[in-house]
């Protein structure tokens, strides 16, 4: 893959006319979150002005994921309940879930399940602010659909790719663009200033024994990647289950033992799914 | 017009075939109904198909490791499946 080739291809990515576009009211809410003498309130009211925008958010704190199903009325009590990063977080993937839901329906499901893995995971572990490792679930994958979106040319080579190969998708991706959408994730979490453990986490997840400030995020999204492609895989289909890295499951205190808990967990939170849509 | 032979199951992947074909419903004629408990299909499924989906790490002790837990614990949850009466069972003896 020639140099001038890569650099191409990351310029078509970044094409920001093209690019999922985050709220407006989200560098506003940034700037308040950055004053210490700012009130949930006032946070709140900023995002509440923009009213398509909270009916999506409630609607999302009160799905399966979050684990508070129909009991959050207001932008308000989903930020005192969930703080902050992860409302901020809800904010970004709604913009880029409704995309998925439309057109990449089966990385939407995937996405949603991933999100509902990581929460489990977290939670199991016993990490601080659980429904964090959610939103780095739920976007784990956003590399796929920017590719999808931007190179449209390009993803029809790398799924012909892995349909005669049987391959992987990141190792089609790095076979035809040069990079994986876990380098799409970086260039992305960048772009929209994300908090580095999101960013470590979406950027790290096929190689979290890599990750050098936040493992723990990569870990867990790395798990619960590998959960929900062993649980929603089907038979007669291309799909594989990624290698599971022996690192993640120490970085996070686990056994191959615990798999078994983590799949009850999701299980029962899965079953709700089906009934959640955008 | 007849899509599916006689004897062929009407699984997922028939119905999502269908579907492309552009066919939004089916008649299904049949005098035998085969009554399998839900979650011991799906349990059973799921410690079939690991075999599939694990097709690229055979050969690798840390996956085939991994494999195994899996399938040991997808095996159990079926047979706990069979030890308890079902949803649909309950409820068709209720009458819902």
């Amino acid at each position: 893959m020639a140099h001038s080739d890569l650099r191409l291809h990351k310029g078509r990515i970044l094409a920001i006319r093209d690019l999922p576009t985050l709220p407006s009211v989200l560098d506003e809410v940034v700037t308040l979150v950055e004053d210490p003498t700012t009130s949930t309130e006032q946070i709140a009211k900023i995002i509440s002005y923009d009213q398509v925008l909270s009916a999506k958010v409630l609607k999302m704190v009160n799905s399966p994921i979050y684990g508070f199903p129909g009991r959050i009325g207001s932008i308000h009590h989903a930020l005192v309940l969930l703080g902050f990063n992860v409302i901020r977080g809800i904010v970004i993937s709604t913009s880029v879930l409704e995309i998925m839901a439309h057109s990449m329906t089966r990385l939407w499901a995937h996405s949603v399940g991933c999100a509902l893995a990581a929460g489990c995971i977290a939670r199991r572990v016993g990490l601080k602010d659980p429904d964090e490792y959610s939103v780095a679930g739920l976007l784990h994958d956003l590399g796929k659909l920017v590719i999808a979106l931007q190179l449209p040319d390009l993803q029809a080579a790398i799924d012909e790719k892995i349909a005669q190969n049987d391959t992987y998708p990141l190792l089609a991706e790095k076979a035809v663009l040069g990079f994986g959408h876990d380098r799409v994730n970086a260039w992305l979490a960048n772009h929209w200033n994300l908090p580095p453990s999101l960013e470590e986490g979406l950027s790290h997840h096929h190689k979290p024994h890599l990750a050098r400030t936040f493992p723990k995020f990569a870990s867990v999204v790395h798990l619960a990647d590998f959960i929900v492609h062993v649980m929603d895989g089907k038979p007669e289909g291309k799909d594989l289950v990624p290698y599971l890295e022996p690192k993640a499951l120490e970085i996070l205190g686990l056994t191959s033992q615990d798999l078994g808990l983590i799949i009850e967990d999701f299980s029962a939170k899965h079953s709700l799914v089906p009934s959640f849509s955008l | 017009m007849i899509v599916v032979g006689q004897g062929c199951e009407l699984n997922e992947f028939l119905l999502s075939r269908l579907k492309e074909m552009g066919i939004d419903s089916v008649v299904v004629v049949s005098t035998e109904i085969v009554r399998q408990v839900p979650g011991q299909l799906i349990w059973n499924d799921r410690a079939a198909r690991l075999d599939h989906l694990f097709r690229k790490h055979s050969g690798d002790a840390w996956m085939e490791e991994i494999k195994s837990h899996l399938k040991n614990y997808f095996l159990l949850r079926s047979s706990i499946g069979e030890t308890r009466p079902s949803e649909g069972a309950e409820t068709a003896d209720k009458g819902v």
